[in-house]
C-alpha cells in the first residue's frame, strides 16, 4: 500500500470512528465485521464484543425473526433501508433508522455497509405529542358536553324543586320526584367532576390519559 | 329594599323562563333579556337591584355586558351575578378573577339562585 493510500485509509478510519452516526459492516450472513465506537456505545458493548457476532443478536426479541428477511432483501438488492428495533445490553429497546448498502471490492466477497441514526427520542416525542393532542381533543369534547348537559339539567332539577316547593306534587308521586332530583344531582356531580378532571389534565398538558378515569372518585372534597 | 327589580339575561329560553319563574316566587318585578344587547336596552329603562346573567351568549356576552354596565352605570356593576354552565368558565377564568363578579354554577338549586340574588342586593 502506498503512503498516499495509507493516509487515505487512516482519514477514512478516523472519520468512521469519530462519527456520531452508527456505522458497521457485516457479511452477507449478518455477521458483524466492524462496528464504530458510537454504535457500540449506543448498544452498551465494547467494539470487540460485537465483532464476530450476528447483527440479528442485537435486534429486539420481538423483531429478531425478521432478520433473515432483511438479509434476503440485501442478497437481491443493492441496499435496504428502514427502521430497526435494537436491544441494548441492559434490555432497553431503541429505534434506529438505517440505510445499508451492499458493497464489494474487487476480488473480495460482498459485504454490507450499514449506517444508522438512533431516532428513539424523536419517535417518543412524536408519540407524546400525539397523545397530548388526543387528550386535548377528549378534554375539549368533555367540556363542551358538560356545557350542553348543564343547561337542560338546570331546567330538570329546578323545575322538580319548583313543583315540590309549590306543593304541586301529589303525595303518591313525591317519592318519584325526590328520586328524580337526586338522580339529577348525581348527573350534576358527575359532570362537575368530569370537567375538573379534564381541566386539570389540560392544565398539566399531561401526555398520559389518567389510568383510571373514575368520575365518582374525584379528589375534590365536595365532589 | 322596597319593590326591587331583577333582570335575568339568558339566551337559553328554558333556562331563562325557569330562572324568571323562580325569582317571581320571591319578587314581583323580574324582567328577562335574551342576550347582553337586549339587557342594555332594559338597563337604560329601569334601575335593577340585581342582574343575573349568563356568561356565554350571542351578540353581547356576559363579559361585554359587564364592561358596558361598568362604563354606563358604574353603580350597577356590583349588582351583577353570573350564571355559568361551569365548563365555559375556563374561557372566562381571568375575567371572573379580575372582575370579582359572583358566579353561580349551573345546574343550581332554587335556594342557590335566590341566595345569589339576595347577596347581589347588598354587595360586599
Amino acid at each position: 500500500m502506498t503512503r498516499l493510500a495509507e493516509s487515505s485509509e487512516q482519514r477514512y478510519r478516523a472519520l468512521v470512528e469519530s462519527s456520531r452516526g452508527l456505522i458497521c459492516t457485516h457479511d452477507m450472513a449478518g455477521v458483524l465485521l466492524s462496528v464504530n465506537r458510537a454504535a457500540a456505545d449506543r448498544l452498551g458493548y465494547a467494539v470487540d464484543e460485537l465483532v464476530g457476532r450476528s447483527l440479528g443478536d442485537f435486534l429486539a426479541p420481538s423483531v429478531r425473526a425478521q432478520f433473515p428477511q432483511y438479509l434476503e432483501r440485501l442478497a437481491h438488492a443493492s441496499g435496504d433501508e428502514g427502521l430497526m428495533l435494537v436491544a441494548t445490553r441492559d434490555g432497553e429497546e431503541r429505534i434506529w433508522s438505517y440505510s445499508n448498502v451492499r458493497c464489494q471490492e474487487p476480488g473480495g466477497p460482498p459485504y454490507v455497509l450499514g449506517h444508522a441514526h438512533d431516532i428513539t427520542d424523536i419517535k417518543r416525542s412524536d408519540a407524546r405529542a400525539g397523545e397530548a393532542e388526543a387528550l386535548r381533543s377528549v378534554a375539549q369534547l368533555a367540556l363542551a358536553t358538560a356545557h350542553e348537559i348543564n343547561n337542560p339539567l338546570t331546567v330538570i332539577i329546578a323545575s322538580l324543586q319548583l313543583m315540590t316547593s309549590r306543593n304541586q306534587v301529589p303525595p303518591e308521586a313525591a317519592g318519584y320526584v325526590e328520586r328524580a332530583i337526586r338522580a339529577g344531582e348525581q348527573i350534576r356531580d358527575t359532570v362537575r367532576n368530569m370537567s375538573r378532571i379534564t381541566r386539570l389534565e389540560l392544565s398539566r398538558q399531561s401526555p398520559q390519559l389518567p389510568p383510571v378515569l373514575d368520575l365518582r372518585k374525584s379528589s375534590d372534597p365536595q365532589g | 329594599m322596597p319593590d326591587p327589580r331583577i333582570l335575568v339575561v339568558e339566551d337559553e329560553t328554558n333556562v331563562r323562563e325557569l330562572e324568571a319563574e323562580i325569582l317571581r316566587e320571591e319578587w314581583e318585578h323580574v324582567d328577562t333579556a335574551v342576550d347582553g344587547t337586549d339587557a342594555l336596552r332594559l338597563l337604560a329603562e329601569h334601575v335593577y337591584a340585581a342582574i343575573v346573567s349568563d356568561l356565554a351568549m350571542p351578540k353581547l356576552d356576559g363579559r361585554g355586558l359587564y364592561e358596558e354596565v361598568e362604563r354606563r352605570w358604574p353603580s350597577a356593576h356590583g349588582r351583577l351575578v353570573f350564571v355559568t354552565g361551569y365548563a365555559e368558565a375556563e374561557e372566562y377564568d381571568a375575567f371572573l378573577r379580575q372582575s370579582g363578579v359572583p358566579v353561580l354554577a349551573k345546574p343550581f338549586t332554587i335556594a342557590d339562585l335566590i341566595g345569589a340574588v339576595q347577596r347581589a342586593f347588598s354587595p360586599a
